[in-house]
């Protein structure tokens, strides 16, 4: 849930990159740190991973402020979930108070059935923290699109984007920057939007 | 899901003074008061050249790595860890089952005076938070200031020199 401090001014957020192993999560917070404008000190990405095979082990956090963002201190709080299956326990402690997700699925089409059951994996996670898919702001990014044995994303959409509400998606190739930043800037405007949303029915309740 | 309550200008104020009051009698360096899911809220006492954004957000993923582990034990009363360094070390209790605070301490003084005082100073930020719950349980946010100049490009990826 935000934090939303009216003394200060000041709006935190949570964003939770999900998805299977080596799907390209930590990619993307990487891609942001390295090409994302800042106003001041660039944070730093903090990477609780295994030294050896760099795969997350805990989260990968990296907090970055939103510069075109007036009247409020607005600071978004990206995280990754360790993907391997084993790890079931800190995806859920790292879902924890989450307001927007970003699903990360892999294109190649030997790991289709990897990403059914990560996002199904997310559902059941969201589930257990009395949590909702539907209410919670995501969008769906198909990554790996560089890569040669691609499934087309008609099919893509199909397995994870086949639902009453379809969800923005973005092809995206993490490791050459492209589609991180358009995923991360339509979570945040999905977001910003809830936010406004809730906060002028929450005024038209209390003026009733 | 339970969360920080809208805090008002009186509330922070009086944070200010207990987290004050709490720095000198325990000989603490520095306190931070996280919201679940680890934000945090506000810092106190000497933070100088400390992340304090990733602390807050390590300190309150362990917290809550602790509580599944109690769970995992059939420990309901997991609500404080203690991290012992050479030079200093951390203390972070629950104040309501989903707030934090962590607190850092030089290892000259002893984690039993820290807890001590944190116990005090948590059973009145308890009460701050509770006060401010039942004043505004609605919470209504008034986010009419907020402004996007371009919400297509809220972040920017840098331009690469040419």
């Amino acid at each position: 849930m935000a934090l939303i401090n009216q003394a200060s001014k000041e709006i935190q957020v949570k964003i939770v990159y999900y998805g299977p192993a080596l799907c390209g999560k930590t990619t993307n917070l990487i891609k942001v740190h390295e090409n994302v404008q800042t106003a001041g000190e660039k944070s730093k990405l903090v990477s609780l991973a295994n030294q050896s095979s760099d795969r997350t082990l805990f989260f990968d956090f990296l907090p970055i402020e939103a510069m075109s963002i007036k009247g409020y201190r607005t600071k978004f709080q990206l995280y990754t979930v360790p993907g391997q299956v084993i790890y079931n326990t800190t995806r859920q402690l790292v879902l924890r108070g989450v307001d927007g997700l970003v699903f990360v699925a892999d294109s190649q089409y030997d790991k289709m059935s990897e990403n059914v059951d990560s996002f199904t994996n997310l559902e059941d996670n969201l589930k257990a923290l009395k949590m909702n898919l539907a209410d919670i702001p995501y969008v769906l990014q198909y990554n790996k699109r560089d890569l040669p044995n691609v499934a087309p994303v008609e099919y893509m959409e199909f397995l994870l984007n086949n639902r009453e509400v379809q969800v923005p998606s973005f092809e995206g190739c993490a490791s050459k920057c492209e589609g991180v930043f358009e995923t991360l800037n339509m979570i945040t405007r999905l977001l910003l939007h809830k936010l406004l949303t809730e906060s002028q029915g929450g005024q038209r309740k209390a003026a009733a | 899901m339970g969360s920080l309550p809208q805090l008002i200008e009186e509330d922070i104020k009086e944070i200010d003074a207990i987290f004050a009051d709490f720095l000198k009698k325990a000989e603490a360096q520095s306190v931070l008061l996280l919201a679940e899911g680890g934000f945090l809220v506000c810092s106190y006492g000497n933070t100088d050249g400390l992340d304090t954004m990733s602390l807050g957000a390590l300190a309150s993923n362990s917290f809550e790595a602790n509580k599944m582990i109690a769970g995992i034990m059939g420990e309901p009363n997991f609500n404080s860890i203690y991290q012992a360094g050479e030079q200093q070390s951390v203390y972070t209790q629950s104040i309501d089952g989903f707030n934090v605070m962590v607190i850092i301490f030089p290892v000259s003084v002893g984690v039993g005076l820290v807890k001590h005082y944190a116990q005090s100073a948590r059973n009145e930020v308890a009460c701050v938070f509770k006060r401010a719950t039942e004043r505004a349980p609605e919470n209504t946010l008034d986010l009419a200031m907020m402004n996007v100049a371009d919400s297509s490009q809220i972040f920017r990826r840098r331009r690469k020199a040419s």
